[in-house]
Order: C-alpha cells, then sequence, then structure tokens
C-alpha cells in the first residue's frame, strides 16, 4: 500500500501552464492529423478493404473473399515477382548500401575534389528514373548501345541483348539502380561527421590503427543511418516501377517482373480489387522489412 | 495573450488551407473543368485531345477543329487540351471519375467504355438525334451502326463512316516486286521478299509485330472468324493451330528478315529503321503516309526517299480493320443544353462530306457510303501510298480486326510486347508462346 501510495506521489504533476499549452500542442497538431487521416490512412484502409472485393473502379465493390489473394498467390508472375524482389532486397542491402557506405567514407576523408565529386554523385538524383531508364535502353542497346560496342573490342562476336534475354536483364535492371546510392551517402556521411572528435582522438591515443577505427567506432556509431538507408533502399525496391516498366516491362517472360507492374496490370484489366490485393502484399512486405531492419540494426537505441 | 492570439491565427489558417485544398464539389461546367460554356453568346467548350502538338493526328484534327470554330464563329467555339496519347484514355478515367467528362469524347479504352463509361449512364444517347440526321446516319457503316447499337436501341458511341485498312508500307528503291502483293498469298509473298529486312518492334506494346501476327492469323483457314470472336469476348485461348501456325511464321520472319535493331525496338525505333533504309517493309496504318510527305524529310536518313514508298494491303487481300467498333466520338451525359446543341454540330460538320473527304486525303482509307466528289477522286490519286491502298480495298477485301484489341487490355499492353524478344530469340516455341499468353489472359480476367 505504501508502495503504491509512494508511486501515485511520485507521479509528475502536470502544471496549470503545462495543461493550457497541451491545448496548443494538439491544436497545431490538428492538420497533420487531418492530413495523414485523410491522405494517408483513409486510402490504406480503403485498400485492405477492396482487396477483399470484386471491382473494377467505378461500380460498387462486391465482397469476394480471398479469392483476389488466392488468384494472386496462384498467379506464376506474382511468384516470380516475390523471387525478384527477394533477390533484389539482397542486392540493395549489400551492394548498393555498402557502394553508398564506401562512397561515404571515402568523402569523410575530404581528399581533394571531394565536393565536386559529392555533387557528380548527386546528379543521377536529380533526374527522374524515367529518364535514366530510357537512356539506359541506349547504352544497353545490342547494336549501338555503348556497352556492347566496348565489349565487341575486345570480343567482336559479342551479341547480348541485355534487356531482352535470359539471364541478362534481371542484372541489367539491376544496374540501373544499384550504383546511384547517393541517399546512402549523404545518410551516412552526415553521422560520419557527427561523430565527436574526442572519440577520435582517444582511439589514436590509445594505438588503434585507421581500420580498427573504422571498425569498431565509425561504423557502430553509423548503424542507425546506415539502418535507415537500407530501409530506404529497400523499400524503393518495392516501389520500383519505372526502371522496369520503360526498360523490360517485367520481362523477357516474367525474368524482371514486379508487384508494382502486376499491380498496373490489374488497374489495365479494371481489377482494381486485384490491384488492391497487390497493393496490400507489397504493404505488407514493406511493414516486414521495417520491423526487421530495426531489430537487426537495433535503430531504437541510442548510440551515445 | 498575444502569443495565444498569434498562434489561433496560425492553427486556423493551417486549417482553412486544408479545407481549400481539400474543395468542393466542382461543376462539371465550370470554366476550369475540361468542359465550360464561354460569356457572351458563345458556346465554349474545351475538350482533352492527343490529337494535338507533334502527335501524327494533329496534322488534320487541330486544322478541322479551326475549321469548325471558322465556319461558327460568335456561335460556337471549341479548345483542345493537349493530352499525350499514352496517357489520354487514363484521363479520361480520371475526368469520369470526378464526374468531369468533357462534353465531347474523343474515344477512350474501349472496354472502358463498354464495361463502365456506357452502362453507367455516362454516355448521351445519340439515336434520337442520328434519326433526325439522316445525313450523318446514312454514311455510317453497317456493321459500326450496328455494334454500337444497344438492345434498347440506344447508341452511345458515334459510329464510324470511315474504314482505313492497315496493310504495309515498303520502300520501292530497295525491293520493287512487279506483282499485287495483296493477291498474293503470304507463301507466295514471303518467297518474294526474299532476304528484305521487316522493320518490327518488339516493345512496348509489340505494335508493328502484332499487325504482321495479324495478317499471318487471318491467312489461316478459319484465322478471321477467330479474330472476330474477340469482338464480343475477350479471347483468353491461344491453344489452336491456328494461333500457333501465325506465331511459327512470325517467329520465322523475326528469326530472319527483322530489321537489325527489331529485337527491343519501340514503334519509333521501327519507324526509323524504316525510314533510314535499314529495312525494306514496315507494317502500318495509313496515317503513317504523312511520314513520307516531303515535309516530314528532317526524319529521314540514309538516302531514304519517301517518294519511293509504295503501300499495299496484306496478302490474301487482308486489310486490318475492325468494323464491328465504336466510333470515335461520343458525347458527355451531363452536358448542358447549349453544350449539347455544340456537339451536335460539331459531329454534324465533322460528318460532313468535306469534311470526310478531307480526312481520306490527309490520312487514307475509304467512306464506302459517301459519293466521292470529282476533285476527291483527282486528289487522291497525288498521295502515292493512299492511291496504293484505295486501289486495293475492293469489295473482296477481307477485314481482319487487329489481335491488341482482341485480348485483354494488360495482355495486349505489357504481356505480348514482354515475350516477342524470347520468341525471336528461340526460347520459347511458338505452342510455349501460345500457352504463355493464355496463361497471362487467363490470370487477367480472373474474377
Amino acid at each position: 500500500m505504501n508502495a503504491i501510495r509512494g508511486r501515485v506521489a511520485r507521479r509528475p504533476r502536470v502544471s496549470r501552464m503545462q495543461r493550457a499549452s497541451y491545448k496548443w500542442i494538439y491544436l497545431f497538431l490538428l492538420p497533420t492529423i487531418v492530413i495523414f487521416v485523410l491522405f494517408y490512412a483513409a486510402p490504406i484502409v480503403q485498400v485492405f478493404l477492396t482487396s477483399f472485393t470484386r471491382w473494377d473502379g467505378f461500380t460498387s465493390p462486391e465482397f469476394n473473399g480471398l479469392r483476389n489473394y488466392i488468384n494472386l498467390f496462384t498467379n506464376s508472375a506474382f511468384l516470380q515477382s516475390l523471387k525478384n524482389l527477394f533477390f533484389w532486397c539482397l542486392v540493395a542491402a549489400t551492394l548498393h548500401v555498402g557502394f553508398g557506405t564506401l562512397v561515404a567514407f571515402v568523402l569523410y576523408q575530404k581528399p581533394r575534389g571531394w565536393k565536386a565529386t559529392r555533387a557528380v554523385f548527386m546528379i543521377p538524383n536529380v533526374i527522374s528514373a524515367a529518364a535514366w531508364a530510357m537512356i539506359y535502353r541506349f547504352i544497353f542497346n545490342n547494336d549501338f548501345g555503348v556497352l556492347n560496342n566496348i565489349i565487341r573490342g575486345v570480343n567482336p562476336g559479342f551479341d547480348v541483348q541485355w534487356f531482352y534475354q535470359s539471364p541478362w536483364a534481371f542484372w541489367a535492371v539491376t544496374l540501373t539502380w544499384l550504383f546511384y546510392a547517393v541517399i546512402v551517402t549523404l545518410v551516412v556521411l552526415g553521422d560520419l561527421m557527427n561523430i565527436p572528435q574526442e572519440l577520435g582522438e582517444a582511439a589514436r591515443l590509445d594505438g588503434a590503427t585507421g581500420w580498427q577505427f573504422i571498425r569498431y567506432i565509425q561504423l557502430p556509431l553509423c548503424r542507425s543511418a546506415i539502418g535507415t538507408s537500407v530501409i530506404c533502399s529497400l523499400t524503393a525496391r518495392i516501389a520500383m516501377y519505372e526502371q522496369i516498366s520503360l526498360t523490360t516491362a517485367g520481362g523477357p517472360g516474367n525474368d524482371t517482373m514486379s508487384l508494382s507492374i502486376l499491380l498496373v496490370n490489374g488497374i489495365l484489366d479494371y481489377r482494381y480489387g486485384y490491384a488492391n490485393a497487390v497493393g496490400v502484399v507489397m504493404f505488407l512486405i514493406g511493414l516486414l522489412i521495417l520491423f526487421v531492419v530495426n531489430k537487426l540494426f537495433r535503430m531504437d537505441e541510442s548510440d551515445y | 495573450m498575444k502569443k495565444k492570439l498569434i498562434a489561433g491565427i496560425l492553427a486556423g489558417s493551417m486549417l482553412a488551407a486544408l479545407a481549400g485544398c481539400g474543395g468542393g464539389e466542382t461543376d462539371p461546367g465550370a470554366a476550369d473543368s475540361p468542359s465550360g460554356s464561354g460569356s457572351g453568346g458563345v458556346i465554349e467548350i474545351t475538350i482533352p485531345s492527343y490529337k494535338t502538338g507533334e502527335n501524327v493526328g494533329a496534322v488534320f484534327f487541330e486544322p478541322q477543329v479551326e475549321r469548325f470554330n471558322q465556319l461558327y464563329e460568335g456561335q460556337y467555339k471549341i479548345n483542345l487540351e493537349s493530352v499525350p496519347q499514352d496517357g489520354f484514355n487514363d484521363r479520361l478515367k480520371q475526368l469520369a471519375q470526378q464526374n468531369m467528362l468533357p462534353v465531347l469524347v474523343q474515344g477512350g479504352d474501349v472496354d472502358w467504355m463498354a464495361n463502365i463509361a456506357f452502362p453507367n449512364g455516362m454516355a448521351y444517347d445519340l439515336s434520337e438525334w442520328l434519326n433526325e440526321t439522316p445525313a450523318v446516319k446514312d454514311l455510317l457503316l453497317e456493321d459500326g451502326l450496328e455494334y454500337c447499337t444497344n438492345e434498347d436501341g440506344s447508341i452511345y458511341s458515334l459510329p464510324l463512316a470511315t474504314v482505313r485498312p492497315t496493310g504495309f508500307f515498303y520502300n520501292s528503291a530497295l525491293w520493287d516486286p512487279q506483282e499485287d502483293l495483296s493477291a498474293m498469298s503470304m507463301d507466295e509473298f514471303l518467297t518474294a521478299l526474299g532476304d528484305q529486312k521487316i522493320a518490327f518492334s518488339t516493345a512496348e506494346n509489340g505494335w508493328v509485330a502484332a499487325l504482321f501476327l495479324t495478317a499471318l492469323i487471318a491467312e489461316e483457314d478459319g484465322g478471321v472468324e477467330w479474330l472476330q470472336s474477340g469482338v464480343e469476348t475477350k479471347i483468353t485461348d491461344f491453344n489452336t493451330p491456328i494461333f500457333i501456325n501465325a506465331v511459327a511464321r512470325l517467329q520465322e520472319l523475326l528469326q530472319n528478315n527483322a530489321a537489325p535493331n527489331s529485337i527491343g525496338a519501340a514503334y519509333a525505333d521501327a519507324a526509323n529503321s524504316f525510314m533510314s533504309n535499314q529495312a525494306a517493309l514496315i507494317s502500318n496504318g495509313p496515317w503513317m503516309s504523312t511520314d513520307f510527305a516531303e515535309t516530314n524529310s528532317a526524319n529521314w536518313s540514309n538516302g531514304f526517299n519517301g517518294a519511293d514508298v509504295r503501300a499495299s494491303l496484306f496478302p490474301g487481300q487482308v486489310g486490318i480493320a475492325n468494323t464491328a467498333c465504336f466510333g470515335e466520338w461520343w458525347i458527355s451525359a451531363s452536358a448542358s443544353e447549349e453544350e449539347l446543341e455544340l456537339a451536335k454540330a460539331f459531329l454534324e460538320f465533322v460528318y460532313s462530306p468535306e469534311e470526310l473527304e478531307a480526312f481520306l486525303l490527309a490520312e487514307g482509307g475509304d467512306a464506302p457510303k459517301l459519293e466521292y466528289s470529282d476533285g476527291f477522286k483527282a486528289q487522291q490519286g497525288e498521295t502515292q501510298v493512299l492511291a496504293d491502298l484505295a486501289a486495293d480495298t475492293t469489295e473482296e477485301t477481307v477485314f481482319a480486326p487487329c489481335i491488341l484489341d482482341m485480348i485483354p487490355a494488360s495482355v495486349a499492353n505489357s504481356d505480348f510486347g514482354r515475350l516477342l524478344p524470347s520468341l525471336a530469340d528461340g526460347t520459347y516455341s511458338p505452342e510455349e508462346f501460345a500457352q504463355w499468353m493464355t496463361d497471362s489472359a487467363t490470370a487477367a480476367t480472373a474474377e
């Protein structure tokens, strides 16, 4: 009883002034909450609900149970797109984020021309994905593409249709985004620059080598930034559309099929319920990725 | 107190801004909508159209609208809102969802029109107006009128008065067969073709390859009927010898006669291939004739000369055209009386003999129920390719609908083109291609 009393007694008291300020806090939060409900929560709920319906987008949806999901999970294109997503996520989490992190560590050393390099590295991000896709169609063109012409300099008989031939198409599509990791670089570089100088000085006094400093101090302290980069990269893979649609359209066969292409195809056929079922799967995969990466990178723990 | 007042004003402004973003119901006739009535006695509307700017259809359509505006100056005026062709159908669907369809609607996705727009009362019934306007009704194609007339007698889409059978163009500087190509069988034609190159597109929806495939299907016994079966219900079963045999021949053509850049080529690449002397032949509709006019010579290269281009329907006198289809125009059910007046005047103008003849001269084709003027007959011969096609279009012509119009939309827009490269490189056999199409179409139509 005393303990309870003690706990009650320890509860922080809210002053009248604080209570008054809550009113303003809620008032200022209201627009954000309204925006969230109108433009995020409501559409998401609608997507979930209509994924259990037969809906052409114009007439009233008719409940059809799990039919859309059954159709989805028995569609070979869907299964292939899940497989592709898994491999793309693997490549993104390792090579893509790894490359961006490496560039961040190089730029952190501020070598000669690092600012120019950072600006140049940024350029692909200010060009639309659609424009890049078109550029890559030219780069990978078998007849006049730069890549094959270089290869033919060494191997005159070389003949590969990168975007239209198995198994090259998957890797050709992958190359359209693989090395454009400036977001990763900027996020990691930001964290690197925030590491207190004292830590470096202390490590040097203790005799740490350059590699040891990176391995045991800088990398662990960039954990959250790298985790954030992994989340951004993986969710971008789920939503990736232009790079595929404008190059292979998911082909050859289903080699580069993605959930976003399936979703658009569902809309083209006026199967909004089915398309929304694809959307739900994309949403759930996104949540799963958030959960796993948060756990793996201990994102909720403070570095300092 | 002052702080509270400022905070209150700021929060209030944010909410007001939000409410402003949300907006209220919009009057379909309001000035900022795609359609709108003007003031000062002139009935004015704005309609979205893809036949604007650089689009090949703009060459005829924009001046046509201008002619209408001049003819009815002070009474009616039509403004065009330019919409890219690729996104045009989506734009119409978007406007329909917002209940903001333009007064005059220029076509749209056929499936959407048949299954969504018309059954849901989005279109104005033209039947009464047609009965009162025999000058238009008498020119309409029988098949089209039958197709557009619903069981209750209502007509939402104005049927076509012209048919523009698609064949192919060939460069007589590279290949100059003396025989009547459309009168040949497909075997004879392919023998005559030898190792001449054909410009194919195998990316996007594989349009040029699809036209050739349609011709090959039409050549098979029962092929035309098989294609026409898709007019009512989309084709979902491709495991038939008609389709498999045609695909086998297409595969041979892709492997032996395709222009060098055909694999992965979009339509623009195929056209470029033809207009740079890299291919002797390309299949496309008569609207491509404008590309061969001297005014378009900036797009020619490698010694190509548009004057060398000739045209023909496909062997077996096959012309790709679907006469049992919706027309180009319909009127929104939400149009006001004044807007209806304008819309009807425009349709009557477009279907006037003078405008039909002008259209045929510009884009080719035939208006079977129109009695041509002498001036038209004389002028038609001036554009070689249109004269060639007109000469080939006779009572013996077999009209076959394009395969892409007879299959589910996602299969036509994406799945078909996606597998063409694999068919070309032999990864897929014709049977596997047919099975792939069947699986895709079945998945696309699963309830």
